[in-house]
């Protein structure tokens, strides 16, 4: 069957709407191919607006493996704003493929990405603008498949209705894998029970409807049962363990419109050695895995050359922590200078700043630095295990002071388990001891400025804290006005934060079970989409979907787990045992930190698997026994 | 350093990209290209970039323009062939010539009449069309809407926060219909720049309102054709014999 093609609809609405753009394609990078010759069309989905989107590079990674892979065509899709949703609803115009303007619907596959929570209604929102079934029970045969990836899937729970199967860790290789098996099935034409069956025995994939939740009489769940036999037990996240062997996006699509990271992008590595216990990137994406220097510096010279991007950036979990930092910066400094073009560095750690590092950067373009001590005194900091002192803080912004930076934002969270008022009171001392450093410099008086920036703590799935309470709504506003009275009385401070209904309905769906799916459906029934937008944001109409789903949302937030009692997102291995993280969590109560696994194994539990890098340099070292033993090795 | 006027086209999609995008987009195809561009100095260096004037978004162009200053000489045929080959579709270079090196005028200075061509796309609003598609009462409403001795139109202005009424009739050097095309089509040479502007949407508003006829913006297609300068002789001549 030919797809259909839209072209003509979408542009009688683009005179109308905000950001035209957006709905434009066509950017230089992108891929245009006859979608009828693809054997399989892709619909990479991104629940959100264009701009953030296309700021995300696991976007570019995927739009590249995918199209890189034999037979598939990628285009992607985006939620529309608004305005064009309103006048698309209007006109009858569906849901409409970036590239081809193809309809949604027409896709053989829909694979959603999921950064964050409250992106889930987005989801829902865009399955119904294409006209395709919510739910993965009520969809037929010639519906595109829909599937999902990225960290929120950790927990698959909450939408696992609406997700007929989840790709979990690393997505590289399990994405052709999947892919070539639904090419296979058009070819021998399986029906689509038939396909999914055999996709929950490719490693790293989970088919929520092969599974049934089971719950006792006080509401806990009590396990998964499997509905077909050869469902896998446990589903065991994908990990590229060699950086260097996978194809990584040298023509990455660049935007014609200002979008919120506009910017060329290279990857540094992926983990983190550190072990912070809210962390759940820290945990889910072990083992550290570094991309060589030479290919990291390879791929800055191709992207800037195929993109002529005038500003590069490293990502990376901890940039500091990789492993030959100061001489990669030193040669990636030189070749931007020579091209125009400024480096950033984000995602630096207060305790291995290099003020050489920061030099480098700093004579081309002096932007912001932002630090995130996360917590303000240091016994909330080892409950945390964010291994840095006061000294460090002080130190590295007073370096950062000297280089000539006149702004520095520092990031805390507030609400972490055990947290007192005193806790509170440290981040207004430390601010003002940073805003007291420059003032000292009569010339700076004035011109500097710091600003504390605070999130509010979600207990992620898969961390130390997995098992802990949130504060309620009003207590973290309670929090917001004691330290908002306490910055007053600091000069040259400035203060942000962050909404507390949005963290509790986060909290809700980072540890929700198949239950919540419910309210997630009711809510986007009663008109929620973009609930990360506070313009759009509705927590009136959450409430009432909670309530008319008999969801009590604050057993999911609000209440401390039993230590032994079965989590949600157990059927997802992500590699680390929960006997790690609950020793994690004992010592986070103890305020006793763990140290760095570079210094010596902390026996998480991936060497179950895999062969962790860190394990390997660390034993031809001959560091140190570890601190606590190495658990079911 | 060497300073070149460059035109280009704008059409297709990439008339929803705005003044800002396409700045954005030159300076990343300079860097494609590896052509150098002189920077600025300052707190925030910027590429020494200009434009002749900026189009509406939602307007085509056949006859955009654009002056850039480089660190070395080029070859004006060289840099076309280097940049066309880092443009999207829809955008295309028709056309490089060199610049006074002391030019004192940017092209933006010196623009002072535009042609533009104005399309109804026939396919949209049926009713719409066959009324302007009555060339023969088109031409009458033409004729005695330009007899006029001026023509009033008023807008409200933000700076001075009421209703401010303009003659545009000056601004009108010519207004006509298009011989032998499908479709309803205009044409019209207006003052642009700093010595008088009308927006071409502007005057087939105010037609429209004066001829009774019915006039949605979104069922036509604007295309800008030519800019223009003025010699000092008072000939009006197209922007790519600048020299600036």
């Amino acid at each position: 069957m030919k797809m259909t093609d839209l072209t003509e609809k979408v542009e009688t609405l683009l005179a109308q709407v905000d950001k035209p753009a957006s709905y434009m394609g066509g950017e230089w990078g992108s891929v245009m191919r006859d979608e009828n010759e693809a054997e399989l069309n892709y619909g990479f989905c991104f629940p959100d607006k264009y701009e953030i989107g296309m700021s995300y590079l696991g976007l570019q990674i995927i739009y590249h493996v995918l199209n890189e892979t034999e037979g598939v065509y990628c285009q992607r899709v985006f939620a529309p704003g608004s305005d064009m949703e309103a006048l698309m609803r209007e006109t009858g115009l569906p849901l409409f493929t970036e590239e081809k303007k193809n309809p949604v619907s027409q896709m053989d596959v829909l694979g959603f990405t999921l950064q964050y929570e409250l992106s889930f209604t987005n989801i829902l929102n865009m399955l119904d603008l294409a006209g395709i079934p919510l739910k993965s029970c009520d969809r037929g045969e010639e519906d595109p498949l829909v599937c999902a990836g990225g960290n929120c899937s950790y927990n698959p729970e909450p939408l696992a209705d609406f997700i007929d199967f989840y790709m979990i860790g690393d997505g590289e290789d399990v994405l052709v894998e999947t892919a070539q098996l639904m090419i296979e099935r058009k070819r021998m034409g399986y029906s689509r029970r038939e396909l999914l069956e055999k996709l929950c025995q490719v490693p790293g994939v989970y088919v929520p409807s092969l599974y049934e939740p089971e719950y006792d009489e006080t509401g806990r769940m009590t396990g998964h049962r499997k509905l077909f036999p050869d469902a896998p037990d446990t589903v065991v996240k994908r990990m590229i363990m060699d950086m260097d062997s996978v194809s990584y996006p040298l023509n990455p699509i660049v935007p014609f419109m200002d979008v919120v990271h506009d910017r060329s992008v290279i990857e540094l590595f992926r983990g983190c050695t550190r072990g912070c216990r809210f962390c759940q990137a820290g945990i889910i994406c072990r083992p550290i895995r570094e991309r060589s220097a030479e290919k990291v510096k390879e791929y800055a010279e191709a992207q800037l050359k195929n993109t002529g991007y005038d500003e590069m950036s490293l990502l990376s979990l901890s940039t500091s922590d990789y492993s030959k930092i100061e001489p990669l910066v030193t040669d990636l400094m030189s070749m931007c200078r020579s091209r125009e073009t400024g480096l950033s560095l984000p995602s630096m750690r207060l305790d291995s700043f290099s003020p050489r590092v920061l030099d480098e950067i700093s004579t081309f373009r002096k932007t912001g630095l932002t630090f995130a001590p996360e917590a303000g005194t240091q016994r909330m900091r080892d409950v945390i295990n964010k291994n840095i002192s006061e000294e460090d803080i002080l130190s590295a912004t007073k370096q950062a002071i000297e280089l000539g930076y006149n702004n520095i934002k520092l990031y805390f969270m507030i609400g972490l388990p055990g947290e007192t008022d005193e806790d509170i009171a440290g981040i207004a001392d430390i601010a003002g001891k940073i805003s007291w450093i420059a003032r000292k410099d009569p010339e700076r008086r004035g011109k500097f400025n710091v600003t504390v920036s605070v999130s509010n703590f979600v207990p992620k799935a898969d961390t130390p804290f997995q098992w802990a309470g949130q504060n309620t709504p009003e207590e973290f506003d309670r929090k917001h006005y004691l330290l908002r009275d306490l910055l007053k009385k600091k000069k040259g401070v400035s203060y942000q934060y962050h909404g507390s209904d949005t963290s509790f309905l986060e909290a809700v769906f980072a540890r929700g079970d198949r239950r919540t799916g419910k309210s997630i459906l009711r809510a986007f029934e009663l008109g929620c989409k973009f609930d990360s937008w506070s313009e759009s944001f509705d927590y009136g109409k959450w409430l009432q979907a909670f309530e008319e789903t008999g969801v009590d949302p604050t057993f999911y937030s609000q209440r401390t787990r039993d230590r032994d009692e079965y989590l949600p997102w157990e059927i997802i291995d992500c590699g680390v045992t929960k006997k790690y993280m609950l020793a994690e969590y004992d010592r986070a109560m103890a305020a006793t930190v763990t140290h760095d696994c570079r210094e010596g194994c902390t026996g998480c539990g991936l060497r179950r698997f895999v062969e962790c890098p860190v394990y390997e340099k660390v034993k031809l070292s001959d560091v140190s026994a570890p601190e606590h033993a190495p658990s079911e090795m | 350093m060497a300073r070149y006027l460059l035109k280009f086209t704008k059409t297709g999609n990439l008339r929803f990209i705005s003044h800002l995008d396409v700045l954005r987009l030159f300076q990343r195809a300079f860097k494609r290209a590896e052509i150098k561009l002189n920077y600025s100095q300052g707190f925030n260096p910027h590429a020494k970039i200009g434009f002749a004037h900026p189009l509406s978004l939602g307007f085509e162009s056949r006859a955009e323009y654009m002056d850039f200053e480089t660190a070395f000489d080029n070859d004006t045929a060289e840099l076309l062939e280097k940049l066309n080959g880092q443009m999207p579709e829809g955008m295309s270079l028709t056309g490089c010539t060199s610049l006074k090196e002391t030019g004192r005028t940017a092209a933006a200075a010196a623009v002072t009449h535009a042609d533009y061509r104005v399309v109804c796309r026939s396919a949209v609003d049926e009713e719409e069309t066959a009324v302007w598609n009555e060339r023969e009462r088109v031409k009458r409403a033409l004729d005695s809407f330009l007899g006029q001795g001026s023509i009033i139109t008023t807008k409200y202005s933000k700076k001075k926060r009421r209703d401010v009424e303009t003659d545009i009739r000056p601004s009108i050097i010519s207004f006509e219909q298009s011989e032998g095309t499908d479709s309803p089509e205009l044409r019209m040479r207006l003052l642009t720049g700093s010595n008088g502007n009308l927006n071409p949407q502007v005057l087939m508003t105010e037609f429209a309102k004066y001829a009774g006829k019915r006039f949605h913006p979104q069922n036509w297609i604007f295309v800008r054709e030519e800019i223009y300068f003025t010699d000092r002789s008072g000939e009006v001549r197209p922007l790519n014999e600048f020299e600036g």
